[in-house]
């Protein structure tokens, strides 16, 4: 039974936690740094006037969205689309990086997607498309499906939460482990 | 040898010429008096070219000559381009005046082509021909608003087209005509004579609905160059800075002399000034995908990239279905082109940032870029930096003469300053990059890319490094 509430707990810790990122991040994209651009122009500021806070309404479109992250690193921030942003988009890209060969994954929401796989210079690039809420998490095999990502509460637990959803079940059906 | 002297005798003839101005012109207006409402002083003729016919002038409308109109079989339901040609060496028209005419039955098949024929008056020196271009203009709005008023031909429907000291008399022919006719095109405008003249002797915005200009050689000191350099029109397109343009330079003529011969001589001497029709002629034939020119401050902003937005009218197609932007004040608009036709190129702005913890500054650095798209790969493009400094952000324009596609990648090498440089072997001069900014100035498109571990080093003479699609963002929902 003990075993039981610490699931339980972790398993609301976990989807609390993923709520408030989902907050956070919908307030403002991932405001591009703005460097102290060097060769400012007056045409620069047209860049950013388009971005206009969008308040989240019924049907945006919910991504996750990193930038340039390892299989490690575990890509689980959420953002909410701008209503012209209708797709989830995923760059995985493999092979030799500048040190080692890595697995690098991308995500975010965008405005147009076409799936592509090319093979540039030994690195295999894939993109990914799909439209419906969280449907690009990071997986293992490196492939995006439309798996309903909502259930397994973000990448984080991609892994750990198949386990640990199995023993939850387990001790629902009242056999102690 | 013969041909080495012929060359310099030619351009010194075209030189002379052009720096004879200022006397003549007055004197050649004043010889002649205004004409009244007969047709008699109309020394310009105005021949209906045809789609089987694009060469010679077979049939001549005749101001006055109502039959001529019926016998030329001019289509009074269709619009009507007005061909201006230029000053003339030969007292001939120019190898150009078939391949637009042709152009533009290609376009626009049911459309009456005329071919204005000034040749006596263009092959005089220089400045008594400039000086004609009141008569000719005067000559041509006659003839059109004979047009208008015997048969009620709708000036909405009229398209004129002038070349060099044409594009003078076409606006010299706009502001006299009854209603303003619906379109000019100005291609290179004559410079020597007109580059200080008042708005009224010259091609200016308020000679018909709307005014477009392509100056593509205004090299040299204002009214010393052959194209003018002031803008003169609604919009005012500057190909390649509009100085000079590629594919035109000495090495280029010598290399044509060698495989084509001296015949096409006068094209040599004038390849940046003609490049203004060619331009137009490439986008009557390629229709669906017009050359983008992009409204900026001047050229070296624009070589910067800092003007690839499209936003309010920032942008327009250049030649033939240009929309149709008139601005308070007339603008000026660039874009890079190819040599030859199809002359479209594909825009991009790049923006580094160079991080590093000590500082560091290096002056006229060349960088090696690729970009990887989903359709092609560009070429090596080179990039010179005046100045690379730690911590400071640059931004500069590259273009490809290919289409990418959707851009996924970009690779980026820093060349060393010799083949073989003993300072940059032992020092490790060297930048931290994160991300890579692009703008896409045809598809109005924001791409960042990634390096692959947080944080590449882009290290002098050493191994490129690749930077990965890992955000984008389209700048206008009208963006294709």
């Amino acid at each position: 039974m003990k075993v039981f509430i610490t699931i339980l707990l972790a398993a609301l810790l976990c989807l609390d936690q993923g709520s408030e990122q989902k907050e956070t991040k919908s307030a403002d994209e991932s405001r591009e740094e703005d460097y102290d651009y060097k060769d400012n122009d007056d045409d620069e500021e047209d860049d950013d006037e388009v971005e206009i806070k969008h308040i989240p309404y019924e049907g945006s479109l919910e991504c996750y969205t990193c930038e340039s992250e390892s299989i490690e690193e575990h890509c689980n921030k959420i953002k909410t689309c701008a209503p012209s942003q209708t797709f989830c988009k995923t760059i995985i890209t493999r092979g030799n990086a500048d040190s080692n060969y890595l697995t690098t994954f991308s995500a975010w929401c965008s405005d147009t997607c076409k799936e592509a796989t090319k093979i540039i210079e030994g690195t295999h690039v894939t993109v990914n498309c799909c439209q419906s809420d969280m449907c690009n998490p990071l997986l293992v095999d490196g492939k995006a499906s439309d798996t309903n990502a909502k259930a397994n509460c973000g990448g984080i637990l991609t892994g750990v939460g198949v386990t640990t959803l199995f023993m939850l079940l387990c001790s629902w059906l009242g056999r102690d482990l | 040898m013969k041909g080495k002297a012929l060359l310099l005798v030619v351009l010194g003839l075209w030189f002379q010429s052009l720096n004879m101005s200022s006397g003549g012109v007055a004197a050649a207006a004043s010889n002649r008096r205004r004409g009244n409402e007969d047709f008699g002083d109309i020394e310009s003729k105005f021949a209906l070219r045809t789609p089987e016919e694009i060469t010679e002038d077979r049939c001549h409308l005749v101001p006055g000559d109502i039959n001529s109109v019926a016998d030329c079989n001019f289509n009074h339901s269709s619009k009507t381009f007005v061909v201006i040609h230029g000053w003339t060496v030969t007292g001939m028209y120019e190898s150009w005046v078939p391949k637009l005419v042709g152009a533009l039955f290609k376009r626009e098949p049911d459309s009456n082509v005329i071919v204005v024929d000034w040749l006596t008056r263009a092959q005089q020196h220089y400045p008594v021909s400039a000086g004609y271009t009141k008569l000719v203009g005067q000559d041509v709005a006659k003839f059109i608003n004979w047009l208008a008023e015997q048969f009620n031909y709708p000036l909405e429907n009229v398209h004129l087209l002038g070349y060099s000291l044409g594009a003078h008399a076409a606006g010299i022919a706009g502001s006299l005509t009854n209603k303003k006719v619906n379109r000019i095109t100005g291609l290179d405008p004559a410079g020597p004579n007109f580059e200080y003249a008042e708005a009224t002797s010259r091609l200016s915005p308020d000679d018909a609905d709307f005014v477009d200009v392509l100056h593509t050689f205004t090299r040299g000191s204002p009214g010393r160059s052959i194209g003018i350099q002031k803008p003169v029109g609604h919009v005012d397109i500057y190909p390649n800075g509009g100085f000079f343009q590629p594919g035109c330079n000495l090495f280029d003529a010598i290399n044509q002399i060698a495989t084509k011969g001296l015949g096409d001589m006068d094209q040599l001497v004038k390849c940046s000034h003609e490049r203004s029709i060619h331009l137009f002629i490439d986008s009557l034939l390629n229709e669906e995908n017009p050359s983008k020119a992009y409204r900026c401050s001047s050229k070296e902003a624009f070589d910067k990239g800092l003007c690839l937005s499209c936003r309010k009218n920032r942008c327009n197609n250049m030649g033939y279905e240009i929309n149709k932007v008139r601005a308070k004040r007339s603008s000026k608009m660039y874009l890079k082109t190819r040599s030859q036709m199809p002359y479209k190129v594909f825009h991009y702005q790049v923006k580094l940032h160079f991080l590093g913890t000590e500082s560091v500054t290096q002056t006229n650095q060349v960088l090696l870029l690729s970009l990887y798209g989903t359709i092609a790969e560009s070429e090596e493009i080179s990039v010179t930096l005046p100045e690379m400094s730690t911590n400071q952000t640059y931004s500069f324009l590259i273009y490809t003469e290919i289409d990418l596609g959707e851009l996924l990648m970009v690779k980026l090498q820093w060349k060393s300053d010799s083949f073989f440089s003993w300072s940059d072997w032992w020092s490790n001069t060297g930048f931290g990059i994160q991300k890579i900014r692009v703008k896409a100035g045809e598809t109005q498109k924001k791409v960042v890319f990634c390096s692959r571990e947080k944080i590449s080093h882009l290290k002098k003479g050493k191994e490129p490094v690749v930077f990965v699609k890992c955000y984008d963002k389209s700048l206008s929902k009208k963006a294709v």
